[in-house]
């Protein structure tokens, strides 16, 4: 290891606390310096990059082994989900529009704004389909294309409907709730990719026809059907027992708590909060009377069998 | 003990301390080969995952030792690490042996379609 390259590493590890570097300094520099020895400029920066990650991790307490790290991890599933679901809306809304569909007149598609909400609504839809499938790297950094595209659309107040302004925490939020997935836990098992595809699909199939008048249903849902998909998932999460299952219930619980930070600016946001509050905690109710039932029945069979 | 499939970069790094104990740079450099050099696990991310695994109670802190001046600390499976590998193990093998008796089963037909 050169001079330099020892100053780099000392630079890198001055970024964690004086605690954590005293206990694992040396180590973390060890791991470093064999996986940069012989590497080039990229890879070198790829390897400081994830050092710095993970002294910020470390920082903020969000690593894999703390409770925070691993909301994270549970919530980004349904974060991914909620957003690709919204973000799939709002194409179909503006490629409709856009050729006069849904009872208005033709809006050009050439709008700036309507073409930044479509790169941004489709790389977010996109990025969905990545975590599905496993991807969640690829799909991780389609999100974040796509909320920094919504930021500038918002930032821009070039915003078609409401004060953008109001939007921009709502995008940072569920940036940062899919950026602090902990990238030892990516959520690419098997049950976590179903739910991303499950609650994603829910919410916009359903909602897709909403919006297209298809007739027996209610008009556009202002929101609340992405509640009733939410709450389906953590009643389903809820029946199950067991810490992980706790963990992923607070992630659909922070899913919901964006869903609403996404609606924030509209006008029956409040009244959107009632309703999930209403849902959630009659999910929870079910979820638990499901489990007292289930664990009443099991333990009267292991009776019955007992006595035979 | 979590019945949970095991994430790949979990199964990775168990797998990678399944033979003999490792040090960072050298389980770094097994996780490479297992997975055909799909996964390269950086410093901070292997880092994050030694930490969690061995509070975890899945790997312990094997040896401590100093070469060049600096701190080097191998890692071992504990007796729980086993199991669970064991078990995630024999998951994957009924999987893959189910998926090779459905497609011995698969017939093509006459036009080269699939039955």
């Amino acid at each position: 290891m050169t001079s330099t390259d020892g100053g780099r590493t000392a630079r890198l590890l001055r970024l964690y606390p004086a605690a954590y570097r005293q206990a694992h300094g040396d180590e973390i520099a060890a791991i470093h310096a064999e996986a940069t020895a012989g590497a080039g400029p990229v890879g070198r920066l790829r390897e400081d990059a994830d050092v710095a990650a993970h002294a910020l991790r470390v920082r903020l307490r969000v690593t894999s082994t703390d409770p925070a790290g691993r909301l994270l991890a549970a919530a980004a599933p349904y974060a991914v989900a909620g957003s690709a679901a919204w973000a799939a809306l709002a194409v179909v809304r503006i490629a409709a529009e856009s050729r006069g569909g849904w009872g208005g007149a033709a809006v050009p598609l050439l709008d700036p704004a309507r073409l930044l909400l479509l790169i941004a609504g489709a790389a977010t839809a996109v990025a969905a389909v990545c975590a599905a499938a496993g991807r969640w790297r690829s799909g991780r950094a389609l999100f974040l294309a796509g909320a920094v595209a919504l930021l500038v659309h918002h930032l821009a107040a070039l915003d078609l409907y409401v004060n953008g302004a109001l939007r921009v925490p709502a995008v940072v939020a569920v940036a940062l709730v899919v950026l602090g997935c902990p990238p030892d836990l990516p959520p690419t098992g098997r049950r976590d990719r179903a739910a991303t595809a499950a609650v994603a699909t829910a919410m916009f199939v359903p909602g897709a026809a909403m919006y297209a008048g298809v007739p027996g249903l209610p008009g556009a849902d202002r929101g609340w059907w992405a509640l009733v998909v939410l709450a389906a998932a953590l009643f389903a999460v809820l029946r199950q027992e067991g810490a992980a299952a706790r963990f992923r219930a607070a992630g659909v619980l922070v899913a919901v708590a964006l869903h609403l930070g996404r609606v924030a600016a509209e006008a029956y946001a409040y009244d959107l909060a009632v309703v999930a509050a209403v849902l959630c905690g009659a999910a929870a109710l079910a979820a638990v009377t499901v489990r007292r039932f289930r664990t009443r029945t099991g333990a009267a069979a292991e009776d019955r069998a007992v006595r035979r | 003990m979590t019945e949970r499939p095991l994430q790949e970069p979990t199964l990775l790094l168990l797998t990678a301390l399944a033979d003999r104990p490792r040090h960072g740079y050298a389980i770094v450099q097994e996780v490479d080969a297992i997975s055909g050099g799909r996964v390269r696990m950086r410093t901070g991310t292997l880092y994050g995952a030694l930490e969690r695994l061995v509070q975890q109670g899945l790997i312990e802190v094997h040896r401590e030792e100093v070469v060049d001046g600096r701190l080097r600390r191998s890692y071992a499976l504990t007796c729980d690490g086993r199991t669970v590998l064991a078990a995630e193990a024999e998951r994957l093998r009924a999987t893959a042996a189910e998926a090779e008796r459905r497609l011995a089963l698969l017939v093509p037909n006459p036009k080269g379609a699939l039955a």
